[in-house]
């Protein structure tokens, strides 16, 4: 068990002890936070879950057995007990939403939802030219592929659909609540005013959460389904359909087992190894050489402080694919760094910046630094300031050098406010797509061969596009992914979730 | 205030949309989409007007797509039934696009004439089965050698060729590390390699290349295997010292450079490379090579792939688009093609016009095709990443002394990567 | 006593000296890619890049060609169908952030946090194969190929409120009593956010227009997907890749650069002008997120 060591312990260390110290607990409480994620967050949000449905329950139960004729009408047709009662505006949409579902389902919702448990059944038939030489048109079979997504969507309806039954039933039932306790009921215009300020989060947030459904929960729902099918290149719509295989994929990345890329488990596992290492180093390194490339800028004394800036900021205004595009020339090995070099007789062969598996590992964070720095040091620079001017002033009469006063003061101060950006940072260069792709492509190859196309600079993510793009193993991709997911998922959380400035929320305003 | 027009905003766009896909479906102008590459987008427009301008009751207006002949496959793969109506194609991906249900077989007619008029190698790239799906109209796709003519002449074998560059301060470009490039010595040691589809995967790869090689002259070696004697080359004509290994982009700098004596690469440099080399400009087939493990002399040969337009049968009208593809694949818009943008073309009669036969870079590729060739045909995607990590591996010997063991147990890996038995 | 003093004074000049020479240089590694691109753009030799740094002939033919040689590459279009695109984007998305990152920041209800960490963790799932259903789901809707625009400007803006991060921290530092003063004179939340958040938040707003109108210049993914080729409907950011296949490189190279100095120019000139409210934005927005 990692305790906290008591609190006069923790004041007596100077602040490099306290600064190692919260930088070791941090790692050493890490499983144990893992460990609390499962056993305390996640239980309680399934009990969450639960408690909900279960409230669902007893008011839909109430509103059956107490209510009277207009509420157990609303059953079936939505809004009834509010057009009753006269909240004709509410009635209304209840009962539209009610009309605009059944429409959805008859016209096409239902069609799809029949065929998703075989994800289609009939076959295209080629286009060919027949015996009398008459061109007989291509007739489309059943796209598994839309028949998933279609499906999906329209489960997603359909819970929706529920949701607003459920809340249509509750409002009812209130209404009779209401009338039987002689109490106005709230008036369209009430509820209009009741949405800007009581329930003003559900106005905002309606077409945000509308938007993120549709945009990133269905696809990735999609995508959850995908890897339970057989969907690759001999399954691919709209010519072949695909079908329903359980957990065969899992089985098969597990076990190594992937036709056409022996190296498969390999290649996986140094994968994932440089991906790690790449998002931690791309991480601390814009972090710390930020922090000090604003500092310099910031220190008293040096002048034109707005053009250092503005040099630094071009990076963040120019497209980061032409940047890097850019930069793939210019360290090509035959780029203009490699002829310039050779021109001033520095080297005599070029040198291998981004055709060289372990060369290029350097080119690529350097180059990261160079996309990244600029953003560090902006957000550093406002925080610079509030660092309280008497720390360096003490530091200063005990004798501290600049060096020193960096480690003792600035870092643990900056560690200490900026933990959340380090962490989305980190999470984010895991994902990180667009350097590598752009710069390397991945490239180059694993010389063992058989890996599935993977490259030695691949992270996991570029290498699912590969997978994806020139393997068309999707359905493995899916796998590959959900597992990514779940342990960026589950790090990022328990990280974020304990870190102090989420903790302090509430403190700070 | 800020949330209504958040709302209004995003009833607008979709009413818009909606607005917009309605008069989608209502008629005006009908539009058919042609797909072709950037180089040829201006000759590819303006051969579409003549057609409109020849079939003046042809009932559609064109839209164009910049979409190169190795990209089309790409284009297409998540939605085969949109695209172009007609497009043209890499003869390699025919089985994917067959695949897609985005290829349309030719009619009898069409088959007929194709046939007549352009070279049966063509012809048969296109071939699936005992059908025909595409229209040829270049067989160019290839690389052959460009060099430098006063120091270097087309009898010269590959190691004179790199010797007369070092001699002369000029370098020899070759793409070591290109799936392309990588197999060329061992086809030229009489290396074949096919592929049985089935759908879109290979279901079996068949190659010989564990087989005893075969030189120029047609003996067969007696201790060497085509694997052994093609990776040897490959790893000489790395570690030559006036051996560059570099893409485009390397010829680019090289150029810029005066230090280019020769290079391997096709016909879309030619023009560049005119410019470059000036009166001593010079091209022929690939030179043949002296092997070092038997001292014999081999074939080196290239890659032959030919261009072909495509009729998507998911398209509305797929009798027009067959007309228009048979137009731009016919005898005078070949000729056409070659006056604007100088390709070779598939068909026999304007590749024996005598400007054709003039170009110098022409002349080479179609000597090359000429029994220096192995037809490019659709590859799986493991025989490119096999033979690209082999390249590279070549290069990382360069400079170290490499061991025949070392080689042999690498090239067994290759052909494990590159084949499945079955 | 003087003379120590001068001394600390001569350690502090050296090393600003130092400070300078490292921003100098700096600066230089910074600056140089850009510089090389404006040099490439004004090259006149045709090809990819030469062996040597400064151009033999100064010309401005690459940017003339960019605009007026329109087949095959039509990038005038491609500018004004970019800039439309961004210009919607941005205002859709600057509202959709600043209310998604209001109300977790202000408003308290019951799925508050769970839906702040769902936000957080949706954002990490790798979205390749999301393209394929997104595009189906757009082609449902009639709004791909020739109104692939508005099924992309969806697209764009369609996860926006996953970027609430950076304006909630910034609400976060906006003391609460202001509200609170507020409600009770009788103002509803709407009010406040409009009457007292909003006018204070003017660094936060100018950084969300930034990054949003930042965004779409260089996607080149969805955009390539969803006009299925048409090269009418392009771009700037797929219109540019294509100059850089591999027939199209040697020719097109310079005029590649020439076509990002360009697509750069919009952005850069609207940093410089807002550099300050984007400075302000960020350091309010990620510390204490």
């Amino acid at each position: 068990m990692t305790e906290r060591i008591s609190e006069i312990e923790y004041l007596k260390k100077t602040s490099l002890q306290k600064f190692v110290y919260n930088i070791t607990f941090f790692f050493k409480s890490f499983p144990q936070r893992f460990i609390g994620f499962f056993k305390t967050i996640l239980p309680a949000f399934f009990l969450r879950i639960w408690l909900y449905i279960k409230g669902v329950g007893v008011t839909i139960g109430t509103a059956a057995k107490e209510g009277d004729w207009k509420t157990r009408v609303s059953f079936g047709v939505m809004g009834f007990s509010q057009l009753a009662r006269g909240q004709i505006v509410r009635g209304a949409l209840f009962l539209l939403s009610e009309i605009a579902f059944i429409f959805y389902m008859v016209c096409f919702g239902w069609s799809q939802l029949a065929l998703f448990p075989s994800l289609g059944y009939k076959l295209p038939e080629r286009g060919h030219y027949n015996d009398a030489g008459v061109w007989v048109p291509q007739q489309l079979g059943h796209n598994s592929l839309l028949i998933l997504l279609y499906s999906i969507l329209t489960i997603l309806i359909i819970l929706f659909f529920v949701f607003i039954w459920y809340e249509n039933i509750k409002s009812g039932y209130a209404a009779q609540e209401l009338q039987e306790a002689r109490r106005k009921l709230p008036t369209a215009a009430d509820d209009a005013k009741d949405l800007l300020d009581g329930q003003y989060h559900k106005t905002l947030l309606c077409i945000p959460l509308l938007g993120l459904t549709v945009f990133t929960i269905f696809p990735i729902i999609f995508m959850i389904f995908v890897a339970f099918t057989n969907y690759d290149v001999n399954h691919q719509p709209p010519m072949q359909l695909f079908d329903w295989i359980g957990f065969k994929n899992f089985v098969s990345l597990f076990s190594g087992n992937v036709s056409g890329a022996a190296n498969f488990g390999m290649a996986f596992g140094r994968i994932l190894l440089w991906t790690i290492i790449w998002a931690f180093f791309a991480t601390f390194s814009c972090y710390i050489v930020g922090i000090i490339v604003a500092i310099l800028i910031n220190k008293k004394g040096i002048r034109f402080k707005k053009l250092w800036r503005t040099i630094l900021i071009i990076t963040i205004a120019v497209p980061q694919f032409i940047s890097l595009l850019l930069m793939s020339q210019i360290f090509d090995d035959h780029g203009i760094i490699n002829i310039m070099l050779q021109k001033w007789g520095w080297i005599d062969k070029s040198i291998p910046f981004l055709s060289d598996g372990n060369v290029a590992k350097f080119t690529i964070i350097f180059v990261n630094m160079w996309v990244g720095i600029p953003f560090t040091m902006l957000m550093v620079t406002g925080i610079l300031m509030n660092i309280p001017e008497d720390l360096y002033e003490s530091a200063r009469i005990d004798g501290a050098g600049p060096v020193k006063t960096f480690f003792k003061i600035t870092l643990p101060y900056m560690l200490h406010v900026t933990t959340p950006y380090l962490i989305t940072q980190f999470i984010g260069n895991l994902n990180n797509f667009n350097v590598i792709y752009l710069l390397t492509g991945g490239g180059p190859l694993m010389s063992e061969g058989a890996s599935g196309g993977a490259g030695q600079t691949d992270l996991l993510i570029t290498w699912l596009y590969k997978l994806i793009m020139d393997q068309k193993l999707y359905g493995l991709a899916a796998v590959i992914s959900i597992i990514m997911f779940i342990i960026t998922a589950v790090i990022s959380l328990v990280l974020y979730n304990r870190s102090n400035a989420v903790k302090n929320e509430e403190d700070f305003m | 205030m800020k949330k209504q027009i958040v709302s209004l905003l995003a009833c607008g766009a979709i009413a818009a949309s909606a607005v917009m896909g309605l008069s989608a479906c209502g008629g005006g102008e009908k539009t058919m989409l042609v797909w072709g590459s950037s180089a040829q987008q201006a000759v590819l427009q303006q051969m579409c007007a003549q057609f409109l301008e020849e079939n003046p009751d042809f009932g559609y207006t064109f839209e164009f797509g910049v979409v190169g002949e190795d990209d089309a496959k790409g284009q297409l793969e998540t939605d085969p039934t949109v695209g172009a109506a007609v497009y043209a194609f890499a003869n390699d991906q025919i089985i994917d696009l067959y695949n897609m249900g985005a290829l349309a077989e030719l009619p009898q007619s069409a088959v007929d004439k194709i046939k007549a008029d352009n070279t049966a190698e063509s012809v048969e790239s296109g071939k699936i089965g005992d059908k025909y799906y595409g229209y040829p109209y270049q067989a160019d796709n290839g690389f052959f050698m460009y060099y430098d003519s006063s120091f270097i002449d087309n009898t010269m074998t590959l190691g004179e060729v790199l010797d007369a560059c070092q001699e002369n301060g000029k370098y020899f470009i070759y793409q070591v590390a290109t799936g392309w490039y990588v197999g060329s010595f061992m086809y030229g040691a009489g290396g074949t390699y096919t592929v049985d589809w089935e759908g879109a995967a290979a279901s079996a790869t068949h190659d010989n290349f564990t087989d005893k090689a075969v030189a120029a002259d047609g003996t067969v070696s007696d201790k060497y295997t085509i694997a052994e004697i093609g990776g040897q080359a490959l790893y000489d004509l790395a570690n030559h010292p006036a051996c560059v290994n570099g893409n485009d982009t390397v010829i680019s700098t090289y150029i810029s450079g005066n230090r280019l004596g020769a290079v391997i690469t096709g016909t879309w440099n030619a023009s560049l490379l005119r410019d470059y080399f000036g009166e001593n400009y010079a091209a022929s087939r690939l030179p043949d090579q002296v092997s070092s493990l038997d001292g014999k002399t081999y074939k080196w040969k290239s890659f032959a792939g030919y261009k072909l337009y495509g009729v998507n049968p998911n398209c509305g009208d797929v009798e027009k688009a067959q007309q228009l593809a048979a137009f731009l694949s016919s005898e005078a818009m070949q000729e056409k093609r070659y006056d604007a943008v100088e390709v070779g073309p598939s068909n026999k009669k304007v590749a024996a016009l005598d400007k054709v036969k003039d170009n110098i870079a022409l002349a080479a590729i179609n000597d090359q095709f000429n029994g220096y060739s192995v037809t490019q045909r659709p590859m799986p995607s493991r025989y490119w990443d096999g033979m690209e990590a082999f390249g590279q591996n070549v290069l990382n010997w360069v400079g170290t002394d490499l061991k025949f063991e070392e080689l042999q147990a690498r090239l067994t890996t290759l052909l494990s990567d590159i084949s499945i038995v079955g | 006593m003087a003379k120590k003093l001068r001394s600390k004074k001569a350690a502090e000049r050296t090393g600003n000296i130092i400070i300078y020479i490292i921003l100098v240089v700096i600066s230089i590694v910074w600056m140089f890619p850009f510089f090389f691109l404006v040099l490439q753009s004004l090259r006149g030799e045709p090809g990819l890049t030469p062996g040597y740094f400064w151009p033999k002939q100064i010309t401005f033919d690459n940017y003339i060609k960019l605009f007026t040689d329109t087949v095959p590459f039509d990038f005038p279009r491609w500018y004004g169908t970019t800039l439309i695109i961004s210009v919607v984007v941005t205002v859709i998305q600057t509202m959709i952030t600043l209310v998604t990152s209001y109300a977790l920041s202000r408003l308290r209800f019951r799925m508050r946090k769970p839906l702040m960490n769902l936000m957080l963790v949706l954002g990490m799932f790798p979205g390749f194969m999301s393209m394929t259903a997104l595009y189906f789901l757009l082609k449902l809707m009639n709004l791909t190929q020739n109104f692939g625009i508005v099924g992309l400007i969806l697209v764009y803006v369609g996860s926006s409120c996953m970027g609430y991060y950076i304006s909630k921290g910034f609400f976060d530092t906006i003391p609460r009593s202001l509200d609170e003063a507020a409600r009770i004179d009788g103002a509803s939340r709407h009010t406040v956010f409009l009457k007292i958040i909003l006018p204070l938040s003017k660094p936060i707003i100018i950084y969300t227009i930034l990054t949003s109108f930042m965004a779409p210049w260089g996607e080149f993914m969805f955009a390539s997907l969803i006009f299925s080729g048409n090269s009418k409907y392009f771009n700037v950011a797929v219109g540019l890749r294509e100059m850089l296949q591999r027939e199209n490189a040697a020719k097109y190279f310079t005029r590649f650069c020439a076509g990002a100095v360009v697509v750069s120019i919009v952005p850069t000139v609207l940093f410089f002008i807002l550099q300050r409210y984007y400075v302000e934005g960020v350091t309010g927005g990620s510390v204490k997120g």
